[in-house]
Formats: structure tokens, C-alpha cells, sequence
């Protein structure tokens, strides 16, 4: 029940309780009124009754004076005694209505009984003083009979009046008591609603409220183990309930941010460890080169596609004190995957050279060893250079043709002796090459030819050859530069794939 | 890129042109997943609107010629036709398609 229906019943019971306590203090003040007028009107009757037979008895000495004297003056005392009771009835019968029955005939006897009696004695009276003394004793006994009668029923009457009197005041002090002890109740009773009020109200309201306030303290404090209680008043347990479902969603809440903050620095130590790995990938892809033989220089570029791993990767060294061997290798896309695999298609190409293998025989253990690359698949171009005699043996699976330039300025494109490998079984030819004195062999990637400046045109093959004529082959070095530098002027935007360059020079036979 | 697509019950022909590069490569690939999921068995690609081809397009011409039970990769795009040459994937060109042979 809310609040503020508990506290209207309450105020409802109190109110109902009063108004009880006044309507019967009003019962009783009236009850009492009505038996102080009654004690006070029977107090008159009982007086009147004694004076009735005050007057009765006037009557009767008048008549006795009379008839003993036979003087009038006599009769003095029964002509008031007289007059006196015709008044004197006349009051108890106004009063009469609220005596009871028996006092209303015991009244009515009294009269009745008065009237024999004062008619027998006026007729007596009316014969004159003769005949009252002549009176016969059966007469005389019969008038004094009724006067004793009428004594009796007076006598009877003021009793009952009286006992009427008494009861009347009994009553009217018994209500007096009850009127005093409702009075008196009525701070008692306020005291005690008070005090059932205020325990009520503690209970609904200022208990419930101190526990929340304590439990939100708190919460407050960053202890939201505290569950909000929901007791009391339903729409302060209600509140409760609320305020406990915040802090629970609070929690739920701090659980989450600190979930993705642990979420977040996993991902940061992942790209930490990715960067890590990013970099060591790249200088395995990107080989140092060592030293040649005189007359021999070699240099090298990689460029990964903007925001990659490259999958590009080359080699060259020695194989033996004067075999070179030359690997330049594609992979079909770009990023880790791509980058460990082309480490790995480099280390079994090199590993294959080593052990004297062709070229061509080379790419064959390599695709043995890598079988279906499905849905990535590699190009390559593998070569043995005879340093002592500049013949080149080389391989191509499906790798852009190199460029053999020579010191006279044409230049000689070692097309592909074989398919793409990883997709299916091949052959790959292993063919032959004369690197003349002041020639140079270009290998690279399709990143290089197939690199578009702002009006979508391509790098190109001939773009690359000519430079690579055109520059002298002291230092190979010099000519990778000018070549990256050409391809930066040329594509100043991001790299869509990996670009990659390897460039062998023999110096002129004068040097 | 743009790609249009005919169809004959369970053959198709593609016709691709502009680049297909490592970001269209993906649209061309998911029109071929698509067919092949829809019941076409033998899909013929005309290229002659190629204006490049990389790897990446590559790679997505042999998915097809895996998933088709007959692929051909139509000849007639220099450009094309000397990356197939280069790379060994003659293989590509494969037997014509007849149904769609006799209507282009």
C-alpha cells in the first residue's frame, strides 16, 4: 500500500475514532441532563405529596374542630387545606407524564380516595355541626377508614417519588462519572494515537529512508556491494528498488568499460606484438645483401603496399665463392599470412641453390614443398649467376620478365619459363643469360610496372628500362635510387601493392 | 569495374570491363559465388573491357575455373591475354561454353 493511503487510513481511523468519543460524551452529557432534570422534577412531586398530605390533614382537623366546637371558625384550616390540595393535585398531575405506571395510579388512587373522602366530609359539613357530632360510628368508621386510605396512598406516593428522586440523582451521577472518565480518556487516547502515529510513520517512512540513505552513502563512497534495501511504504520500497536496480546497473556498466578497457589493451599489446612481428617480417623479406666478388655490385628496394606486410620478398647472395643466387618472389596478396609464407618460399628456394639445384629444378622443389596455395598462389624469379663468366641460369614462374641491359643500350626481357606456381602441377624451363661487362640485370615485381599515377596511367616496363640503360653501373646502388625516386615522382600516392627491386651490375671491362 | 550477367539455365556469361584490381576483385568473385550457389555450372567471362588485371583478379579466375564444372575465360584482351601468357594460365581459356557460343 503507498504511502499516502497508509496515512489516510490513519488519519480515517483517528477521525473515526474522535468523532466516536465525542458522539458518545454528547449521549451521555444529554443522558445526564435528562436525569437532572427528572431527580429535579420528582424532588418537586415528593414535596408536593408531602404538602398534599399536610393539606389533607388541615382538612381533617377542621372537620374535627367543627364537629367537636360546632364553631365555624373551625373550618377555617379545611378551606385552605382544601384549596392548598386542589392546587397541589392539580401540580403532581402536570408532572405525572413522566412518573411510571404504578405512580401514576398509586397518584390517581390518591385523588380518587382524597375526592370520597372530602365529598363524605362536605356532606357532613353541608348538615351542619349537629349532624357531624350525631354521626353514627359506622359513619365515623367509614370517614376515618377513607382518611387512612388516603394516608396510605400519600404515604405510598412520596415513596415511590422518592425512590423515582433517587434513581433520577443515581443516574445523573453515574453519567457525571462516565462523562469525566470520556473527558479524561480523550488525552490518553491522543497521546496513544500519537505514539502509534509516529512508530507508523517511523516504520513507513524514516527507517526505510535512513537504511537507503546509508546504503546510497555508500554507494557514494564506491562501495556498490551495498544493496539498497526496499522496505516500508510501496512507493518507498518501490523508490528503493529503483535506486538498487541503478546501482546495479552502475556495475553492470563498470563491468563493461573494464571489459573493453582489458579488450582494448589486448588489442594494444596485439598490435604491439603485431608491429613487433610487422618489422622483423620486413627485414626478413628485405635481405641484407653481402659482398660480391670485384666487379659485381648489387642493390635491393622493397616498398609494402601502404598499411601491409608486404608478400613480396628477394634474395641475393652467395651460393658458393663465385655463384650468386638471385630469388625475387611474389605472393598474391598482402599481410602476415602472405609475408611468413613468401619467408618461408625464400628460405626452401635458397635452401634448393645451395644444394647446386637449377633454377628451374629449384621452383619444382618449392612447389612440391608448398603444394595448392589455393586461393594465393605466387610468382617467381630464381637465377644462378656465374660470377667468373656473367652466364646467368634462370628460372621464371610467371613473374614479370626481367630486364638484361647491356653497356651498348638494348635491353633483353627473360620472360616467364613457366606457369605461376601453386595453383597447378608445372614445368618450370631453366634458361640461360650473358651478363656482359657493364650490364645489368632489373628483376622486379608487377607493384613496380603496374604502379598508376593521378590520370590512372601505368608505371610501365619501358619507364623502368629506360632508366636502368640510361644510368651508368658503377653502383647499383645509384640506379635503385633513381629508379624509386622516378616511380615517387611518378605515383606520390599510397602504394596499392608491394614494389620491389633488384638490381645486379658487372662493371665495364676497363674497370 | 562494371559487370553484366546472361543467363541460361545453367549457364552463364559474364562481360567485365574496367579494372579488376584487389578492390573490384571482390565484386567479380561474389557474382561467381553467386551463380555457382544459384545452380550455374558453366559460366563463360568476356574480358574485353578489361582494362587491367592484377593478382588479385587473377586469384579470382582460378577460384572460378576450381568451381565451375566449365569455365572459359574468353581470349581477345591484349592486356589479358599477355598476363595469362606470362603466368602460365592457358589453362583458363578452356573449351567454349557452347549454349552461349551459338547466341554471342
Amino acid at each position: 500500500m503507498t504511502l499516502s493511503k497508509r496515512l489516510a487510513l490513519m488519519m480515517t481511523v483517528m477521525l473515526s475514532f474522535f468523532v466516536g468519543l465525542g458522539v458518545i460524551g454528547a449521549a451521555l452529557s444529554w443522558s445526564r441532563a435528562n436525569a437532572s432534570k427528572r431527580e429535579q422534577r420528582f424532588g418537586v412531586s415528593v414535596e408536593q405529596a408531602l404538602r398534599l398530605e399536610t393539606a389533607f390533614s388541615d382538612m381533617e382537623t377542621g372537620i374535627r374542630g367543627f364537629a367537636l366546637t360546632g364553631r365555624p371558625e373551625f373550618l377555617e384550616p379545611y378551606q385552605s387545606g382544601r384549596a392548598a390540595a386542589a392546587k397541589i393535585e392539580s401540580g403532581l398531575l402536570l408532572n405525572a407524564a413522566s412518573f411510571d405506571r404504578e405512580t401514576r395510579r398509586t397518584l390517581t388512587t390518591v385523588i380518587t380516595t382524597g375526592d370520597s373522602w372530602q365529598s363524605l366530609g362536605e356532606q357532613s359539613l353541608n348538615l351542619g355541626a349537629s349532624a357531624v357530632r350525631t354521626a353514627t360510628t359506622a359513619e365515623i368508621r367509614r370517614t376515618n377508614d377513607l382518611f387512612d386510605g388516603l394516608r396510605r396512598s400519600l404515604n405510598s406516593l412520596v415513596k415511590r417519588l422518592s425512590e423515582e428522586e433517587l434513581r433520577a440523582r443515581k443516574l445523573r451521577g453515574h453519567r457525571a462519572n462516565q462523562l469525566f472518565a470520556l473527558v479524561g480518556s480523550i488525552p490518553i487516547a491522543s497521546l496513544g494515537f500519537l505514539i502509534v502515529a509516529t512508530t507508523l510513520v517511523k516504520r513507513w517512512v524514516k527507517t526505510p529512508i535512513q537504511r537507503m540513505s546509508a546504503a546510497v552513502h555508500r554507494i557514494a563512497e564506491g562501495d556498490l556491494t551495498a544493496a539498497v534495501p526496499s522496505s516500508g511504504a510501496s512507493d518507498i520500497a518501490v523508490l528503493g528498488s529503483d535506486i538498487d536496480r541503478m546501482r546495479q546497473t552502475i556495475i553492470a556498466k563498470l563491468h563493461d568499460a573494464e571489459r573493453a578497457e582489458q579488450q582494448e589493451i589486448r588489442v594494444r599489446q596485439a598490435v604491439e606484438q603485431d608491429t613487433i612481428l610487422t618489422l622483423q617480417l620486413q627485414n626478413e623479406l628485405a635481405s641484407e645483401l653481402g659482398q660480391f666478388p670485384d666487379g659485381w655490385t648489387a642493390a635491393a628496394e622493397l616498398l609494402p603496399a601502404e598499411g601491409w606486410v608486404a608478400g613480396d620478398c628477394y634474395d641475393v647472395t652467395l651460393v658458393s665463392p663465385h655463384l650468386m643466387g638471385i630469388i625475387v618472389l611474389d605472393i598474391a596478396g598482402h599481410g602476415a599470412h602472405q609475408a611468413i609464407l613468401a619467408l618461408k618460399c625464400k628460405e626452401i628456394l635458397r635452401a634448393a641453390l645451395r644444394a647446386k639445384a637449377e633454377p628451374g629444378a629449384a621452383l619444382h622443389v618449392l612447389s612440391e614443398q608448398v603444394g595448392d596455395m589455393h586461393p594465393s598462389f605466387l610468382t617467381a624469379f630464381v637465377a644462378l649467376l656465374d660470377t667468373r663468366t656473367g652466364v646467368c641460369r634462370y628460372a621464371n614462374a610467371g613473374h614479370p620478365a626481367a630486364l638484361l641491359a647491356t653497356n651498348a643500350n638494348t635491353v633483353t626481357e627473360l620472360d616467364p619459363t613457366g606457369p605461376l606456381l601453386g595453383v597447378f602441377s608445372a614445368h618450370w624451363q631453366t634458361e640461360e643469360a650473358h651478363i656482359e661487362p657493364g650490364g645489368k640485370l632489373a628483376i622486379y615485381t608487377d607493384g613496380l610496372s603496374e604502379a598508376r599515377n593521378h590520370d590512372d596511367e601505368f608505371y610501365g616496363m619501358e619507364r623502368l628500362a629506360n632508366i636502368v640503360i640510361t644510368l651508368p653501373c658503377a653502383q647499383a646502388e645509384n640506379v635503385i635510387e633513381a629508379c624509386f625516386s622516378d616511380l615517387r615522382d611518378f605515383t606520390p600516392t599510397r602504394l596499392h601493392d608491394d614494389v620491389t627491386m633488384v638490381l645486379i651490375c658487372r662493371a665495364c671491362a676497363e674497370v | 569495374m562494371k559487370i553484366t550477367t546472361e543467363r541460361l539455365g545453367t549457364t552463364a556469361l559474364i562481360r567485365a570491363s574496367g579494372d579488376i584490381d584487389s578492390e573490384t576483385a571482390p565484386q567479380l568473385d561474389h557474382v561467381f559465388t553467386s551463380l555457382a550457389k544459384d545452380g550455374v555450372n558453366e559460366l563463360s567471362l568476356n574480358v574485353e573491357g578489361v582494362s587491367f588485371l592484377s593478382s588479385a583478379g587473377l586469384s579470382v579466375l582460378i577460384s572460378a575455373h576450381r568451381e565451375f564444372e566449365r569455365f572459359r575465360l574468353e581470349p581477345g584482351n591484349r592486356i589479358v591475354d599477355r598476363l595469362i601468357t606470362l603466368t602460365g594460365l592457358a589453362i583458363l581459356y578452356g573449351d567454349p561454353v557452347a549454349p552461349l557460343e551459338t547466341t554471342h
